[in-house]
């Protein structure tokens, strides 16, 4: 969960001597925020060589930028500076953790946890709410009923072929990615 | 949602074109990362520490690179001036001068190029030496056209317009050639494949005289330029120092050598991919993919690359017949001065700190580019092969 502080007055003073080019302001925002700009990034890339990057990047632009930026809140700033570069280094790279490895931590569950997945699911959810009337149905039916795609085919009446086709390309996979902990954590939000 | 799923979600946000629910599913998704460790609480005080300072170092190391007007002073750390702080752009006929001070450009075109000096030293010139597979070696430049040699089937011919061509025959056996310029000369040759190379003063470059296996791989120092004949079956593999290049067919850049800060690849056309070489062999979690007009930097120091949008032009001037700077520093100039000129460069009274910006044809004798130094109150003086070059 992004601890998102309220702005900090040291912050702004800092952020106004950035502006008129003081170098040790950006000195102090560095020391004071590099380590939270690492962090953010490393636990999604799990790579120090792309954090490190990233890093860079975002104080370089941080620099770099100083006359147009109108920073209010800079922990704000900087926390959606790294999911834009990280988001576009997944997308990139092309590697992306599953989400049952994320689901699977429960082992050193910390407090917030739980809180993360409900908002997660709850925005799976409204993902999949997205889906065709249809295809939801046979979503449903398959990932969270876990029918097989014969028995959704016999309670419809449709061919086991257009169930298959239905699922299509959004969901055929899900049960890979997501794995048997997302299920049964879906199931616990369900029952409880 | 398998990965191809949220990679089309990815796609889809990266192009401006995600749903609002894809986009909150993503952020949720990016979300559920905070509960992983925190990789800073695993690292003891020293190693978090020069992990700051290794980043730190990077970010100074752009804001000197990048054309924001920042130069930082070599002896005070974090403290940069707000302008650079002198900029001078040189061509053939025109230079122009602005002075650090008023900030003023005083046009001095058409200075009159042809001053007599007394001492002067001419440019480098084609010249290079081939040395065969039995250790024999052959000195290019004062062979005459033609057939220079023939290996096992392969022959080496020296064409009309003074490069060497590899044509290996059908039952040619593979050789390992080295051709290898000196300082004050640089070379272009034809591999057997069609791949046209152009080699830059003191470089070299090792290959077989006939390709055969899956790849074409050859290994190079200095700095080399190639034009990769196409093969789509079997990629073109560029060896040097830190590094391996692959490619199919394309045209790019390599600055290897030894005596500067970083390893330097530029892609003019195609697609090469660049992978760091760690114990002898390629580590593919460093491999990065160029697009033309990108420039990969590998400096010893560091793991990975660091890929920037480059200047093309600047990059291959060398095979064009220039020397071009932009923003670059007085030891910058002197390395490649020392090299194509065949000169030592000792520097008395401290080293300048302004960077240059400028063109010169390489076919100028020395005093050329020294008098453009000296326009920005740079003196030099010319002893022997020895240029020096004073501070004020």
């Amino acid at each position: 969960m992004n601890d998102l502080q309220a702005p900090n007055p040291s912050d702004k003073l800092l952020l106004q001597q950035l502006q008129n080019d003081d170098t040790t302001a950006f000195d102090a925002l560095y020391d004071k925020y590099w380590g939270l700009v690492y962090t953010a990034a490393y636990k999604r890339l799990r790579d120090a060589n792309y954090a490190k990057d990233i890093t860079q990047d975002i104080f370089l632009q941080l620099w770099n930028r100083r006359h147009e930026l109108h920073i209010e809140n800079l922990t704000a700033y900087l926390y959606t500076s790294v999911r834009n570069n990280v988001l576009k280094w997944m997308e990139k790279e092309q590697r992306i953790t599953p989400i049952s490895d994320l689901m699977e931590q429960s082992a050193k569950d910390r407090a917030d946890a739980s809180v993360l997945r409900k908002e997660f699911m709850r925005k799976y959810e409204n993902l999949i709410n997205t889906l065709t009337p249809s295809q939801q149905q046979i979503f449903r039916m398959r990932y969270q009923q876990e029918l097989s795609t014969a028995e959704i085919a016999e309670k419809l009446n449709i061919s086991r072929k257009t169930v298959q086709n239905q699922l299509g390309k959004s969901a055929a996979n899900l049960r890979e990615l997501l794995g048997s902990a997302f299920f049964a954590y879906q199931l616990h939000l369900y029952l409880s | 949602m398998d990965k191809t799923d949220l990679l089309d979600i990815l796609r889809k946000y990266k192009n401006g074109k995600a749903s609002k629910e894809e986009i909150e599913f993503l952020y949720a998704y990016y979300d559920l990362f905070d509960t992983q460790q925190d990789v800073l609480e695993s690292l003891t005080a020293t190693e978090v520490n020069a992990l700051k300072q290794e980043i730190r170092a990077g970010i100074d190391e752009k804001l000197q690179e990048e054309p924001v007007g920042i130069v930082r002073t070599i002896n005070t750390r974090y403290k940069w001036l707000a302008a650079a702080s002198v900029l001078l752009f040189i061509s053939i006929t025109t230079f122009w001068y602005i002075n650090r001070k008023t900030d003023e450009a005083v046009n001095l075109a058409n200075t009159e190029q042809k001053t007599t000096k007394p001492v002067d030293i001419a440019p480098g010139s084609n010249q290079a030496i081939l040395t065969l597979g039995d250790g024999s070696s052959i000195a290019l430049d004062d062979k005459a056209n033609g057939i220079i040699t023939q290996q096992e089937g392969a022959l080496v011919k020296k064409t009309d317009d003074g490069h060497v061509v590899y044509d290996a025959g059908k039952n040619a056996i593979a050789a390992i050639n080295t051709i290898t310029t000196p300082n004050g000369g640089q070379y272009r040759l034809t591999l057997a494949d069609g791949t046209n190379v152009w080699l830059n003063a003191a470089s070299s470059i090792k290959f077989p005289t006939k390709f055969t296996g899956n790849t074409r791989e050859v290994e190079i120092t200095g700095e080399v330029y190639f034009e990769v004949a196409k093969d789509k079956l079997r990629s073109f593999n560029v060896v040097s120092q830190n590094q391996v290049i692959e490619v199919l067919g394309t045209h790019f850049n390599v600055n290897t050598y030894k005596d500067e800060p970083a390893e330097k690849t530029t892609l003019l056309e195609g697609s090469i991919k660049v992978s760091r070489i760690r114990n002898l062999l390629k580590d593919e979690s460093t491999t990065r993919v160029l697009k033309p007009g990108q420039q990969s930097v590998l400096t010893n120091s560091k793991v990975a690359f660091r890929v920037q949008s480059t200047d093309m032009e600047e990059a291959v001037a060398w095979k064009n017949g220039y020397f071009k700077f932009d923003k670059v520093d007085i030891q910058t100039i002197m390395r490649q001065v020392a090299r194509w000129y065949n000169v030592e460069v000792e520097y008395r009274g401290g080293i300048s700190e302004d960077l240059f910006v400028g063109k010169i044809a390489r076919s100028e004798n020395v005093s050329g580019v020294l008098r453009i130094l000296e326009l920005s109150k740079i003196k030099t003086s010319i002893e022997g092969r020895k240029i020096i070059v004073h501070n004020h």
